[in-house]
């Protein structure tokens, strides 16, 4: 009753602003536009006021650390600890990159990232017809055991936690990393990592598939199984919105179908026997740090809310770690241009700002040349300083959730979560995620976002400094990186090595039970690991699974 | 202007063979990857092989400057590096087209 | 770099590439095909040269509602047939955007494991005006790849408007694809659409629910000339059941030259490109600067005032002109 009260108090007080101040100032000074809207085209109002959180209770907002955990996953945020600067790295041989880890290390980086070449996150060796052109341009190559070692080298594996970007193969690179690791003597319990390992948002965006949905989910769901038994510490996925929304998709879309793939996954975990709070605690997100500030916050702590609460609820998760939503986040590649290049520094700073007030757990920054290569040692490091300067001069992670109870941020949280309810409502109607990806739907969404934005900035609708406006006539220049030819020369070489020299009966009694177990419902993660021992390349394993699982054709949008 | 989509990671031999049912007057390749000096020149030398030299390539992507000139050398009419705008690529073609 | 690209045709003669075409060299097929799609002056030398050397290929013509499968139904179909050693021709007919006049074709990517293989010919082609109406053009060019030595030539339509009665009246047989729709609907069928084909597919059988579709082609479906249409299911997507279509279409072949059905087609078919070609060449004589033209413009000034009727009007504008110019 008090509340109702309440509320007719300040209707009419906004009222009466409406009515005399604002009324005046409009009529002296008209808006810039009719109507302003965000980065995806969301509409935003004049003014919020506490009229926007009516009907919002404090079960909605949670205390940090707890149910629903919009406002962080722990109770102290930064103030414990900092997030984990994590650069995206890779490019040339392992040699190549390890000298890049170190230098990133050397720089006060705190969590490592590989970046893989084009052939290995399509399941390729070096050297075939497949990969032509292809080697290192855009990460490392990795096409056996050895280059794993290599890539590794002098640097402590149970000391740093390392993220990899790869995603149908992701079982066969783990199995690298978990053999290398235990060449060295280092216990499997010891170590901390990601693995993306996120096929369902590859059809979906970014399109590195190898085999068809079904068996490609049976392999996420086997490391799933694996990991929670045997490496405990290390995160059998990264559930990615990034590459969803750096396709063209907007913050609502990136939340919605991030969120959907992931309670796919905890269905397919379930379906296979597993006790959800033995395999969601390992579940880790990745989500894009776009340019509008406030909208992107609004998504980190919706998703952190949708999250839990399906988690409970919906999945009856009993741990309160299955809850969490922990994530990596990183800025928008997609919005730097190759128009005076150095701007970008500042559009990645307004972008990880957005990541840090979101309660980030890990973090890159995207550098300066993003437009033209992957980054020259000097524009990592840079980039790597924006974090820097963020952590320790910006003041920003001395308090938890800074902009917690802004009414502006908490109407927005909510309007995101109303729009992934829609969404998950559309994708239940076409039958779940699985059979809406046959049917094209997100690729169509997709398409139709990224659409509207590109005629919003051809039309000048949207301003973007630099290339729409605002525009300098000058010759850019970046310090080009290059993959030399020798480094080329000795993978190939590398890799003939080792086909020579392996012990060709036990290496092909690995495939060959590899393949048995892909026919049969074992869990594969065994018998990869196995081939991996045999010296087994990359290519190789993968091929027998594309003979056992076949290639997936992709449906076609109209 | 029609537009003949061929789809995601086609092989030269893919390419070239649909440029010559399609009857096409030019091929637009795009690569991100950084594999364009491998796989634009080859494009070239299929069609060429097939006795149609005449259609004109072109090519756009992740390229850098200095990779340009060497393009034109192996036979790409024009190349079209980051931040393009989509106008100068249109006129491009339109004066192509005129110049058929 | 060489000079640049002349006008298509005027650089290679007529002449040489129906030599060259005779002799299966695609990149001729690939360009008298767009003298024919472009509506050249020289497409009429060119057809003439041709003409004699088709009549070899069976000609299958697909049509459906958009998005059914045609594409993927003859992407699988290709192979099949490829595996016995046939050689095929497939032309697809995509609209043409109302928007921006362009069209994305994009039914080539359906068939894209029919990939680099020297015995497939796959020429997509847009629906924007053609003179003599979209389904002349379109069997032109399934002419071209006749003469080039395909056993076979697929034709693809998205049925839309009028163009599924076309395909019927100029294939030898014609494949009509509809899918199950899911949810609690009554499908029915589009009017004529039980007229024309000599083969029914029900595609996507892997989405389910295609029994009662099945069950009402089947009530409706009725034997004309001892022909009775089989009801194929197929899933394209996973090839099932395209050994059972390309098995009714061997049959329907068979039938049509038991039956003297394919002389019956091909018949009707030459009366209707008579009549199409005679308008077609009307249109262009009255285009646009030709004298005739002007006849043309003076006779619809006349019509629009009143002055004579439009039957006299026609009249008149046939007997106005020589019939051989373009
Ligand atoms: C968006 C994006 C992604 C998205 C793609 C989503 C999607 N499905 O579209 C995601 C996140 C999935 C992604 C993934 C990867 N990406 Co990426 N990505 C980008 C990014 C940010 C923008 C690309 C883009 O769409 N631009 C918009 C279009 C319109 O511009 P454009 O392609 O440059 O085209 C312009 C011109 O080049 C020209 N043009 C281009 N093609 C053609 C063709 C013709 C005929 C003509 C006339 C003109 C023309 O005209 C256009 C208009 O100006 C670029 C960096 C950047 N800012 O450019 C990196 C970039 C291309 N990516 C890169 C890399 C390394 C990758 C990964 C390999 C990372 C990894 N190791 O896992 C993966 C590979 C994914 C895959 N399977 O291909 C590198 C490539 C490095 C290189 N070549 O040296 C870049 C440059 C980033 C970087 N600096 O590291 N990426
Ligand atoms: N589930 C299922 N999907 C199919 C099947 N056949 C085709 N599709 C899908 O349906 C969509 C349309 O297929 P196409 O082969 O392009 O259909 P089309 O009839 O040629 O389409 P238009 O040329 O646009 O008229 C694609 O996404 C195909 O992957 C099938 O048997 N089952
Ligand atoms: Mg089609």
């Amino acid at each position: 009753m008090r509340d109702e009260d309440e509320r007719k108090v300040l209707e009419k007080e906004w009222k009466r602003w409406e009515e005399t101040t604002l009324r005046d100032a409009l009529a002296s000074h008209p808006e810039r536009r009719k109507e302003f809207v965000t980065t995806s085209s969301r509409p935003v109002k004049r003014l919020y006021t506490p009229l926007d959180l009516a009907g919002k209770t404090e079960k909605d907002l949670g205390a940090p650390g707890e149910f629903p955990f919009t406002r962080g996953i722990h109770p102290t945020m930064y103030r414990g600890r900092l997030w984990t600067m994590r650069m995206f790295a890779g490019y040339g041989s392992a040699e190549d990159t390890n000298r890049r880890f170190k230098y990133l290390i050397s720089h006060g980086e705190t969590g490592l990232s590989v970046a893989f070449d084009m052939p290995t996150l399509y399941g390729y060796d070096t050297d075939e017809p497949e990969a032509k052109g292809e080697f290192g341009t855009c990460g490392v190559a990795v096409s056996s055991l050895e280059d794993m070692k290599i890539l590794f080298r002098g640097i402590d594996v149970a000391g740093v936690s390392t993220s990899m970007t790869i995603n149908s193969p992701a079982s066969v690179i783990w199995a690298m990393y978990l053999v290398m690791a235990e060449d060295r003597g280092v216990a499997w319990t010891k170590l901390r990592g990601t693995i993306q390992n996120d096929i369902l948002k590859e059809y979906q965006a970014q399109k590195e598939w190898i085999y068809p949905p079904e068996p490609s989910m049976r392999l996420v769901v086997d490391t799933f199984e694996f990991g929670s038994k045997q490496v405990p510490g290390w995160n059998t996925i990264s559930i990615s919105g990034y590459h969803i929304r750096e396709a063209g998709a907007t913050a609502a879309q990136e939340l919605a179908f991030t969120l959907a793939n992931g309670m796919e996954y905890v269905r397919w975990g379930i379906d296979r026997g597993l006790k959800v709070d033995d395999f969601a605690p390992r579940l880790s997100f990745f989500f894009n740090a776009h340019n509008d500030l406030f909208e992107e916050l609004a998504k980190y702590r919706a998703a952190r809310r949708i999250w839990a609460r399906e988690m409970r609820d919906t999945f009856g998760a009993k741990s309160p770690r299955s809850w969490l939503l922990r994530f990596h986040s990183q800025t928008a590649g997609v919005s730097l241009t190759a128009q005076q290049p150095e701007i970008n520094i500042v559009r990645t700073t307004i972008q990880a700002l957005a990541a840090v007030l979101g309660g980030t757990q890990s973090l890159h920054t995207n550098a300066y040349d993003e437009a033209f290569q992957v980054p020259n040692e000097k524009a990592a490091r840079i980039a790597l300083r924006t974090q820097q300067i963020l952590a320790h001069e910006s003041g920003v992670a001395n308090t938890v959730d800074p902009f917690g109870g802004s009414y502006f941020l908490e109407a927005l949280t909510d309007e995101l979560e109303a729009d992934a309810y829609r969404y998950f409502d559309r994708i239940q109607d076409l039958g779940g995620v699985i059979p809406a990806i046959r049917k094209g739907f997100f690729q169509q969404e997709i398409a139709n976002s990224a659409y509207r934005y590109q005629r919003e900035v051809e039309d000048k609708e949207r301003t973007i400094v630099g290339v729409n406006d605002y525009v300098v006539d000058e010759q850019t220049d970046v310090e080009p990186l290059r993959v030399t030819e020798a480094a080329f020369k000795a993978q190939v070489d590398r890799l003939r090595r080792l086909r020579r020299t392996r012990d060709a009966k036990k290496h092909a009694r690995a495939l060959d039970r590899l393949g048995k177990a892909c026919e049969a419902d074992d869990n594969t993660m065994p018998f990869i690991l196995e081939a991996v021992r045999a010296k087994a390349t990359l290519g190789e394993i993968c091929d027998v699974m594309r003979e056992v699982f076949g290639v997936w054709e992709e449906p076609l949008l109209y | 202007m029609e537009v003949i989509y061929t789809g995601l990671r086609q092989t030269p031999e893919d390419i070239v063979e649909a440029a010559i049912q399609e009857d096409v007057d030019a091929i637009g390749l795009s690569s991100l990857s950084g594999a364009h000096m491998t796989l634009f020149p080859e494009v070239v030398r299929l069609l060429r092989k097939r006795k149609s030299g005449d259609i004109v390539v072109v090519g756009g992507g992740i390229i850098p400057e200095e990779d340009k000139a060497k393009l034109k050398r192996a036979g790409v009419k024009a190349v079209f590096g980051p931040g393009t705008s989509l106008s100068d690529i249109v006129s491009f073609f339109e004066k192509a087209g005129k110049g058929a | 770099m060489r000079e640049p690209v002349p006008a298509k045709a005027s650089r290679d003669s007529v002449r040489g590439l129906v030599e060259s075409l005779l002799e299966g060299d695609k990149r001729s097929a690939g360009k008298l095909i767009s003298l024919i799609e472009d509506d050249e002056p020289e497409a009429v030398e060119a057809l003439a040269r041709i003409y004699p050397h088709t009549g070899r290929a069976h000609v299958v013509g697909f049509t459906g509602p958009p998005g059914v499968g045609k594409s993927s139904l003859i992407n699988r179909l290709v192979r099949t047939f490829r595996s016995r050693g046939k050689s095929v021709g497939v032309v697809a007919v995509d609209p043409t955007s109302p928007y921006t006049g362009g069209a994305v074709l994009g039914d080539r990517i359906r068939m894209a494991d029919t990939g680099v293989d020297s015995g497939v010919f796959i020429r997509s082609m847009a629906t924007r005006g053609h003179a003599g109406g979209l389904a002349l053009a379109t069997f032109d060019a399934v002419r071209v790849l006749d003469a080039m030595g395909s056993d076979l030539v697929f034709v693809e339509t998205v049925g839309a408007g009028q163009s599924e009665v076309e395909i019927a009246s100029r294939a030898h047989t014609t494949v009509v694809v509809e899918m199950p729709l899911t949810g609690d609907v009554v499908q029915t069928m589009k009017a004529g659409i039980l007229e024309i084909g000599d083969v029914y597919v029900v595609n996507k059988v892997d989405l389910g629910n295609e029994d009662v579709l099945v069950a009402n082609l089947k009530f409706q479906l009725e034997t004309r000339d001892g022909w009775t249409p089989p009801i194929i299911r197929t899933a394209a997507l996973e090839g099932r059941g395209i050994d059972d279509l390309a098995g009714a279409i061997d049959k329907h072949a068979l039938y049509l030259d038991q039956s003297g059905g394919r002389h019956k087609r091909e018949l009707a078919r030459a009366r209707l490109e008579i009549l199409e070609n005679v308008q077609r060449l009307l249109v262009h004589r009255v285009s646009e600067g030709s004298r005739s033209g002007r006849t043309f413009d003076k006779l619809a000034e006349d019509v629009a005032t009143r002055r004579i009727d439009p039957h006299a009007a026609a009249g008149k504008l046939l007997r106005s002109g020589p019939a051989t110019e373009r």
